[in-house]
């Protein structure tokens, strides 16, 4: 069956194995990526390498392309292969995503630049900054926006700019966590862009976050725990063929290690609290 | 997450690059606990190992 690219998905942000040393352990990981391939066909049909779960931050750049090689060797026959691109400025990000499509990557997921959650940004600048990556690479993007308490938060009204004058722009990984401004900005973009795909990136919250009717996750939840996400984004996915119950059921199983891996806030957050 | 991943026996491991340190036991029997009310058993990988 000839592959399908999908943004409307359920894509785990997997996570490498690493042996004694600090190398990656290659033999694990595809282990790893065989196991998740288990659950395309079943609401994953993505995967995410080089998010943050997948600790893209401590990785070099040459580990970074080699992880997408072994994610597209291993399951890009039929999976969409995103890699994310973290970098502080746009010609090397431009790079990097060459790198990563060269590699097998069908699309980026595309972080903000870090200095600007400690400055903040010209307002103009992650607008140009997404359409300088996306025409140079020539790959299709999706943006992670970040939460709307941090200065690297976009604004609704850059997205759906975004959304409607960057062609490569396909989806947005909707990582809002203010769920008031979240629930507005949903609505807004579903009215202004309606074929983009909107997917939620709240581990610590997700049946509620899929509430407002969403395309599917990028969460590092996803690849370590697929047998409860994958249902229960069936009954959020079908909800006329479901009940609330069964909604509230899956949640209530999910909860447990929600809880534990994300202490009822991101990581590191139960070490803040203590 | 590499703990829980570890605990059910998808990797080895749950080691992660400094300045990323390990959890404690405490931390460790909280994922445990998690897995077993979120009734998440350990996964058979033999299947998907190198032959």
């Amino acid at each position: 069956m000839a592959k399908v690219k999908t943004f409307k998905t359920i894509f785990p942000a997997v996570s490498v194995p690493l042996n004694d040393d600090y190398s990656i352990n290659e033999p694990e990981f595809r282990a790893y990526l065989r196991w998740i391939k288990t659950f395309y066909g079943k609401g994953m049909d993505g995967l995410v390498c080089n998010g943050h779960t997948g600790e893209i931050t401590g990785l070099t750049r040459a580990e970074r392309k080699r992880v997408v090689e072994i994610c597209a060797e291993e399951c890009g026959d039929v999976m969409t292969i995103i890699s994310g691109v973290n970098c502080e400025n746009t010609a090397e990000s431009i790079e990097m995503a060459k790198e990563a499509k060269e590699a097998g990557a069908d699309g980026i997921l595309l972080m903000p630049p870090h200095m600007w959650l400690r400055f903040g940004m010209n307002p103009d600048a992650p607008f140009e900054y997404v359409k300088d990556v996306a025409e140079g690479a020539d790959i299709d993007i999706i943006i992670h926006l970040y939460p709307a308490t941090s200065k690297a938060f976009y604004p609704v009204e850059t997205l759906i700019k975004m959304c409607k004058e960057i062609d490569h722009v396909k989806c947005i990984k909707m990582g809002t966590r203010v769920t008031s401004i979240y629930e507005h900005d949903v609505r807004l973009l579903r009215q202004e862009c309606p074929d983009i795909s909107l997917i939620t990136c709240h581990d610590e919250t997700l049946c509620v976050s899929w509430f407002p009717g969403m395309d599917g996750a990028l969460i590092g939840f996803a690849g370590c725990v697929p047998e409860i996400i994958c249902p229960a984004r069936e009954v959020f996915a079908n909800p006329d063929k479901h009940t609330l119950k069964e909604a509230q059921d899956w949640s209530d199983r999910i909860y447990h290690i929600s809880q534990a891996i994300y202490g009822g806030g991101q990581h590191q957050v139960k070490h803040m609290q203590d | 997450m590499k703990e829980a991943l570890k605990q059910r026996g998808i990797f080895s491991s749950a080691l992660m690059r400094k300045p990323v340190l390990p959890l404690n036991q405490e931390e460790k029997d909280w994922v445990a606990l998690g897995l077993e009310r979120s009734q998440l058993p350990e996964v058979d990988m033999t299947q998907f190992e190198d032959k």
